[in-house]
């Protein structure tokens, strides 16, 4: 019976891999390879990014005696991507499934119910924390010193990992779940909550990473001024250097602390996953309601699904917060910027090159924003409506974009002023970041709703699976950081023969074609695959 | 009001509708029958636009789905078996989002909503999450939302799956007074006695072709519709 569970959950993880969603078949031959090829490929870009940063880090700690130290940083940072991966879906994936009720009415266990859905968390944050600790894994073989156990440890360490992430995830979610029963506006609440939890942990682990920029000098003392508060990742590290007794520590404090949450989590399981005891009524009040376009109706739907899911919000939304915060934070910070951009410009050799970084640094952080990239996947089994009524296709894809469009462009707007504000540039670039800028935030909700209409998933059983288990998600994602890497290193070879001003504009010309060719597309193209989903 | 023209739909190799072909009038109720996976629902599908059919044509008093779908879709109201409506919203909200699509003014939406949520006594639940909402509750607000535009063709698939006694007679009502102002009505259904009081004509499919086609009167005879069901069942 559980494996039949373990089963439905694997399949239901990996289906936007081994499913044709659009034919709803599963992809078998040439559709399977490519599939398998283009997740293999980000798959591997990821790593390579994150394996020149762990081979750093290996080469600076290692022969100073720090091993542990290495795998501690590197924990963490796997920790950051595992809880991206896992923490934000797990009230979903748990009590929002939309087969909880169908399995409950089995002759099965709760329990076993709440085991398969676990598992399914494991392996969302296991994939996210491989990211990371594969690479470190990697370096640490080719430029440290592992013995046969250490290299053993190491290769179990990653899976042990995943479990701290599943705690995590699995405390949020059940702290989530009994303030869910209770609220009205739960979505609001989570989001707010989750956005709290993410930024406790990022100011922890921006403390521990401040530390490290005086590591080549200092980094005996920061070590032995952490080994306390990262007791559990110090036992990590003896671990990856052969030490049993540490590998026997880690293991057991992380089941330990996993088991000290199944408890209550199995406990509750049913109760959280049937009440809804939700808000108070609320009275129905006549009111003559304005009449609306066909696309402003469209539009207000959207914005709608999008406010109501907090699964949805926190997911891809995160940079519209991220953006006026990094702005404010400029601001807050407009002196040490200020005293930082001599030495950039130094850095750089030419003082306009800056300005291209810091456009860069944008571009990056707008990248968070993928509103569209699950859109049409959302539709799910309510796309029966839009498909009923007599809307254009292509005015239901327009509207997508002008939801992202509608929360992206504010918040990008604020980060742009703040931008200009503290590095001051001359007039060319004072109009060309943000025309940079908008252009990408285009040219991303363009990519993401080309992307959902390419590989759509409309079967899902909870929202967390097309918002973060979808190949339209995750090319969207990284597929921003990757043009605006390439566009980056595109400079290297021009510096010098064409000037950062002139390349900027070459940039927003590129950036301005493809975002034609891809409305293009979707206009025509896109619009015939929506209507026959 | 509806005609469908040698209507074929394949699934792959499969075909889930085979040639069919049915003339519905204006003020006109037709069941539409069949066994489970008779080709029932694509069919429906099919007339409202939502799945492209292979071969054939379908016409909406003169429109062909095929060529103009949105001028059909514009005519018609389609009542799916499983009203998975969007929970993110409430119930006036939906309402006023397929007046919105349909371009009803303000004063009549106000009339026409509130007429039939007092009759289907919704009324009072409009403000809540459709998340919070009932099959049977979730079934009206699509019925309402249905008629909101005075459709010309009524689609329905198993409509008073999910309603209470009480609703599905008002349902029932409301079809009837609806074919006296001339709307046509074409619904499937496995409820052999409902057909058969309240419907002019019967269509009754089988493995995707229809097998038996008519009025009432002259598909039943003397027996009921249920017999002729049953036996059409077992001579294929």
């Amino acid at each position: 019976m559980i494996k039949a569970l373990f089963k439905k959950q694997m399949i239901e993880v990996f289906s936007y891999l081994f499913m044709a969603n659009k034919k709803k078949t599963r992809r078998t031959g040439k559709a399977l390879v490519c599939a398998l090829a283009l997740y293999g490929v980000l798959f591997a870009y990821l790593c390579v990014m994150l394996f020149f940063m762990a081979k750093f880090l290996c080469e600076t700690l290692v022969p100073l005696g720090l091993t542990w130290f290495y795998f501690a940083i590197m924990a963490l940072m796997s920790l950051v991507m595992g809880i991206i991966g896992s923490v934000f879906n797990t009230y979903a994936t748990l009590y929002l499934a939309k087969d909880n009720d169908t399995l409950l009415a089995m002759p099965i266990p709760p329990r076993y119910i709440l085991f398969a859905r676990l598992a399914g968390v494991y392996v969302s944050g296991l994939f996210f924390e491989l990211l990371v600790m594969l690479p470190a894994t990697v370096a640490w073989f080719m430029y440290g010193e592992p013995t046969v156990l250490g290299a053993i440890f190491a290769v179990l360490l990653p899976f042990v990992l995943s479990f701290f992430v599943l705690s995590l995830s699995c405390l949020l979610g059940l702290l989530v779940a009994a303030v869910a029963t209770r609220i009205r506006h739960k979505s609001l609440v989570i989001t707010l909550l989750s956005l709290g939890f993410l930024g406790l942990y990022f100011w922890g682990y921006s403390k521990l990473m401040s530390s490290l920029g005086d590591l080549l000098t200092v980094a005996g003392d920061i070590a032995e001024k952490v080994k306390g508060p990262l007791f559990l990742f110090y036992h990590m590290g003896r671990a990856a250097e052969g030490n049993g007794l540490s590998m026997l520590i880690f293991t057991s404090i992380v089941l330990g602390i996993f088991l000290a949450i199944l408890f209550p989590l199995s406990r509750s399981f049913l109760t959280l996953a049937t009440t809804n005891r939700g808000a108070a009524r609320k009275a129905y009040r006549r009111a003559r309601t304005a009449q609306r376009s066909a696309l402003k109706a469209l539009l207000v739907r959207e914005l709608k699904h999008f406010l109501a899911s907090h699964v949805y919000m926190i997911n891809c939304g995160l940079g519209v917060l991220m953006l006026p915060i990094m702005g404010i934070m400029l601001l807050i910070f407009k002196d040490d910027v200020q005293t930082m951009l001599p030495l950039l410009e130094a850095l750089c050799k030419n003082a306009d090159t800056v300005y291209l970084l810091f456009a860069a640094m944008a571009c990056m952080m707008m990248s968070m924003i993928y509103i569209t990239a699950p859109s049409v996947s959302l539709e799910g089994k309510h796309i029966w409506i839009v498909q009923s009524l007599p809307i254009e296709p292509r005015k239901v894809l327009y509207a997508k974009l002008l939801m992202h469009l509608v929360i992206a462009v504010p918040a990008a707007l604020v980060a742009a002023v703040c931008l200009l504000i503290v590095i001051s540039p001359s007039l060319p670039f004072l109009l060309l970041i943000p025309l940079a800028m908008l252009l990408f935030l285009l040219l991303e909700a363009l990519f993401g709703l080309f992307m959902n209409l390419k590989f759509p998933n409309l079967n899902w059983t909870n929202e967390a699976v097309p918002v973060k288990q979808s190949m339209s998600v995750l090319v969207s994602l990284f597929g921003g950081w990757a043009m605006t890497v390439a566009l980056g290193a595109l400079y290297v070879p021009l510096h010098g023969h064409v000037s950062p001003a002139l390349y900027l504009v070459l940039v927003c010309a590129v950036l301005l074609g493809l975002c034609a060719a891809l409305f293009q597309w979707i206009r025509s193209k896109g619009a015939e695959i929506f209507a026959t989903l | 009001m509806l005609k469908i023209e040698h209507l074929t739909k394949c699934y792959g190799e499969k075909k889930a509708v085979d040639d069919l072909s049915l003339h519905i009038q204006k003020g006109e109720i037709c069941a539409f029958i069949g066994h489970n996976g008779a080709g029932k629902t694509t069919a429906i599908k099919s007339v409202c636009g939502i799945l492209r059919f292979d071969a054939g044509e379908i016409y909406i008093d003169g429109i062909s789905v095929k060529e103009d779908p949105l001028a059909a879709k514009r005519l018609l109201a389609y009542i799916p078996d499983n009203p998975d409506l969007y929970d993110f919203m409430t119930g006036i909200g939906y309402l006023n989002f397929v007046a919105d699509i349909f371009g009803v003014d303000a004063a009549l939406r106000d009339e026409r909503i509130h007429r039939f949520t007092d009759m289907l006594e919704l009324t009072a639940d409009l403000a809540q999450p459709i998340a919070a909402y009932s099959h049977g509750m979730k079934q009206k607000l699509a019925i309402i939302s249905a008629l909101l535009h005075e459709p010309r063709l009524l689609v329905m698939d198993e409509p008073f799956v999910g309603l209470d006694p009480k609703a599905a007679h008002l349902l029932k009502e409301l079809m009837r007074e609806m074919c006296r102002e001339g709307t046509a009505i074409f619904f499937s259904t496995h409820v052999l006695e409902v057909a058969e009081k309240l419907c002019d004509k019967v269509a009754i499919i089988k493995g995707g072709k229809l097998i038996r086609a008519g009025k009432m009167e002259e598909v039943k005879g003397d027996t009921s519709l249920e017999a002729v069901f049953l036996e059409l069942e077992g001579k294929q």
